[in-house]
C-alpha cells in the first residue's frame, strides 16, 4: 500500500510539472511536448524567412494562445537553415515598455547580435574595435564630466524652419551594426516577444515602423508579437507594412483538426493512465481552443483528482476545474461588460455569433477571453465554454 | 504545492498576521513544502515588488501581500514584465478588490494564474472531525489504530491525507516518525 501511494504522488507530481501553464515554451519544445498548431503560423513565417531572411512579420492573438511557443518553433526551424540565425528576446524582460522609444529595438538588436558574434565568431569579435562604443550607446554608460563645457560665445536664435532632430548616438550605433553585419557569415532574424503587453499602441507602432525597417535595411529580419489592438481597422495600413500578418488565436474546438491538436497536446503531457480519453475530450471542450487555458484546466483537474484521492482524473474533476476556471474569468467584470456578455448568450443553442468590437467593453471581453475569436473567414466568435454555464447567475445579478 | 505555482488567496480585508501565519502553517504540513523557505513581501510601499522578488532563489515561496495597494500603472508594468519572475512560486494574498484589479490590469499575469484563486476561510479548518475521520477510514479501509501503528513503525506513506489523519487524531507527534 505504501509503495502504491508513493507512486501515486510521484505520478501526480510529474503530471503537474508537465501541465504548467507558465512553463517556458523553449523548455516545452526541448522536452518534446510541442505539437504543431493547425494554424501553421510558425511554419508559414519560417518558410518565408528561409527565402527572405530580411523580412518583417507581425503576429497577434489572444493571451495564452501559444504565440511565444510559435516563436520558439520558428527558431527551431531556422536553426536547421545554415546561414540564418534566429535570436529570441522577450522585450519586456529587458526594456521598460513605458520607456520604449525610437532606437530601443535597434539597441536591443545590437546587444543580441553582439552576444551571438562573441560566442560563435570570436575572431570577428576580437577584431571589432568599436564594440565598446556600440554597447555603451545601447546600454548607457557613466559619463565623466571632468571638463566643463565652456559654452559657445554666441547664442543660437531659432529660425522659422526647425530641422528634424537627429539622434546621433542612434546613427552611430546603426553604423557599427552595419559594419559588424557585413563581416559575419550569417543573416540574423530577431524574434521579439512581449510587445503584446504594451498598452500605448500608438507609440509602439511608431517605434516598430522606425526600428524594424531600419533593421531591414541592415539585412536583419524580425518577427514581432504585437498587442491585440492591432487587429482593428485603424491599424490596417500599419499591418500591411509587414511581409506577413498573422492572427494566432484560438483553434475552434468544434473543428476536427483542432480537436486532434488539443488532444495531442494533452496526450504528450499526461502521465501513464492518469488522463483517460473521456477526460481529455472534456478538457478540450472546456478550453475554448486556447492552449494555455487547456493546460491550466488540465492542471486544476489534476489538483482536484489528487485531493479527492482519485487514481485517475475523472470527468467530474474536469468539470469542477472548469467551474472554478470560469468563475475566475468573470472576476472584476464591469456591469456594462456583463450586460453585453449576457446579451450575447441569448443566441441559445447557436454557439457562434456575429461580433464587432464597437466599444471598450467589447475589447475587454476579447482581451479577457470571455469572448473567443477564431480567425476564419468570416471570423467566428463564441463565449468561453467555462463561462457559458455561469451566465444565468450573471444575468440575475445584472 | 508544485514549484513555480502562482495563485491568489483572497482574504476578506487583507491578510492579518494571524491569517498569514495560519496559511504558512498549512503549507508547512505538506511534505512538498515543509522545508521550503518562505518570504513575506509587502508589495506596496515603494513599488519595488519586481526588483525584490527577481533575485530570490526559486525554492522560496513568496507571499505577496498588499498588492491591492499598487497603482494601476505599476500593476500594468508588472504585467508587462511578468517573464522576469518565471520560475518563482508566488502566492498573492489580497482582497477581493485586489483580485479584481489583478484580473483587469494584469491579464497576462492572470492567465498564468490559470484559475488558481481561493478564498481564505478560517472556518474551513473547523470541520466535523468525526465525519472527516470516517471518510478517511472508508476510503483507505484502515482503522485509526492501524494508521497509528503504521506511523509508529515508520511505514506510513507521506500522503497528505495521512498527515491530516494523524493531526485529527491528535497524534501529530508521530509525523516524521
Amino acid at each position: 500500500m505504501g509503495d502504491n501511494l508513493q507512486d501515486r504522488r510521484s505520478v501526480f507530481r510529474e503530471y503537474m510539472r508537465r501541465m504548467n501553464p507558465k512553463a517556458d515554451p523553449g523548455l516545452a519544445l526541448h522536452e518534446g511536448l510541442y505539437v504543431p498548431s493547425p494554424l501553421s503560423t510558425s511554419a508559414q513565417i519560417a518558410t518565408r524567412l528561409e527565402l527572405e531572411p530580411a523580412s518583417t512579420h507581425l503576429m497577434i492573438g489572444a493571451t495564452g494562445s501559444g504565440k511565444s511557443t510559435e516563436l520558439f518553433a520558428i527558431r527551431g526551424r531556422l536553426g536547421k537553415v545554415g546561414d540564418v540565425t534566429a535570436l529570441f528576446q522577450d522585450v519586456a524582460a529587458v526594456q521598460q515598455l513605458a520607456q520604449l522609444k525610437e532606437g530601443s529595438l535597434v539597441g536591443l538588436a545590437w546587444r543580441l547580435i553582439w552576444a551571438d558574434v562573441t560566442q560563435r565568431y570570436q575572431s570577428i569579435a576580437s577584431g571589432f574595435s568599436d564594440a565598446t562604443f556600440a554597447t555603451n550607446i545601447a546600454n548607457g554608460f557613466w559619463n565623466d564630466e571632468e571638463w566643463p563645457d565652456d559654452g559657445d560665445r554666441f547664442d543660437w536664435v531659432p529660425g522659422l524652419i526647425t530641422p528634424p532632430q537627429r539622434n546621433e548616438d542612434l546613427e552611430r550605433l546603426i553604423g557599427y551594426l552595419k559594419t559588424l553585419l557585413s563581416q559575419v557569415p550569417t543573416q540574423y532574424v530577431l524574434l521579439l516577444d512581449g510587445l503584446d503587453r504594451m498598452r500605448d499602441v500608438a507609440k509602439l507602432t511608431s517605434v516598430l515602423l522606425y526600428d524594424l525597417f531600419t533593421l531591414v535595411e541592415l539585412g536583419v529580419g524580425s518577427v514581432v508579437v504585437g498587442p491585440p489592438e492591432l487587429r482593428g481597422d485603424a491599424y490596417r495600413e500599419f499591418n500591411e507594412r509587414f511581409a506577413t500578418f498573422h492572427f494566432h488565436g484560438a483553434t475552434d474546438p468544434n473543428n476536427d483538426d483542432a480537436q486532434t491538436f488539443l488532444n495531442r497536446v494533452l496526450e504528450l503531457r499526461a502521465v501513464g493512465e492518469l488522463l483517460p480519453a473521456s477526460s481529455r475530450n472534456a478538457l478540450v471542450g472546456w478550453s475554448g481552443g486556447i492552449l494555455r487555458d487547456l493546460i491550466a484546466l488540465a492542471k486544476n483537474a489534476g489538483d482536484n483528482a489528487y485531493g479527492s484521492a482519485h487514481q485517475a482524473i475523472s470527468e467530474s474533476d474536469v468539470n469542477d476545474a472548469a467551474d472554478r476556471f470560469g468563475r475566475s474569468l468573470l472576476v472584476g467584470i464591469s456591469d456594462s461588460a456583463a450586460t453585453r456578455l449576457t446579451s450575447l448568450s441569448g443566441f441559445g443553442i447557436t454557439r457562434y455569433f456575429a461580433f464587432t468590437v464597437a466599444s471598450a467593453d467589447d475589447l475587454d471581453l476579447l482581451l479577457r477571453r470571455l469572448v473567443i475569436e477564431v480567425m476564419e473567414v468570416p471570423p467566428k466568435f463564441f463565449i468561453h465554454p467555462t463561462v457559458r454555464p455561469l451566465l444565468r447567475g450573471l444575468r440575475k445579478a445584472v | 504545492m508544485q514549484a513555480e505555482v502562482w495563485m491568489v488567496i483572497v482574504f476578506s480585508s487583507g491578510p492579518s498576521d494571524h491569517e498569514l501565519a495560519s496559511t504558512i502553517e498549512e503549507l508547512r504540513a505538506l511534505p512538498e513544502t515543509e522545508h521550503r523557505p518562505v518570504e513575506i513581501i509587502d508589495a506596496s510601499p515603494i513599488h519595488t515588488f519586481l526588483r525584490t522578488i527577481f533575485p530570490m532563489p526559486e525554492d522560496v515561496i513568496v507571499f505577496a501581500v498588499r498588492i491591492e495597494e499598487l497603482t494601476d500603472e505599476y500593476l500594468r508594468e508588472f504585467d508587462a514584465a511578468r517573464n522576469q519572475l518565471l520560475g518563482k512560486t508566488i502566492l498573492f494574498c489580497t482582497t477581493e478588490l485586489g483580485l479584481e484589479r489583478l484580473a483587469l490590469l494584469c491579464p497576462n499575469v492572470y492567465s498564468w494564474i490559470g484559475g488558481q484563486c481561493f478564498a481564505f476561510d478560517e472556518s474551513e479548518g473547523v470541520m466535523n472531525v468525526e465525519e472527516r475521520l470516517e471518510s478517511l477510514r472508508r476510503h483507505f479501509h484502515l482503522s485509526d489504530a492501524e494508521v497509528i501503528e503504521h506511523a509508529t513503525l515508520g511505514t506510513l506513506p507521506t500522503d497528505p491525507a495521512f498527515v491530516e489523519w494523524l493531526a485529527l487524531l491528535g497524534r501529530g507527534d508521530l509525523l516524521g516518525a
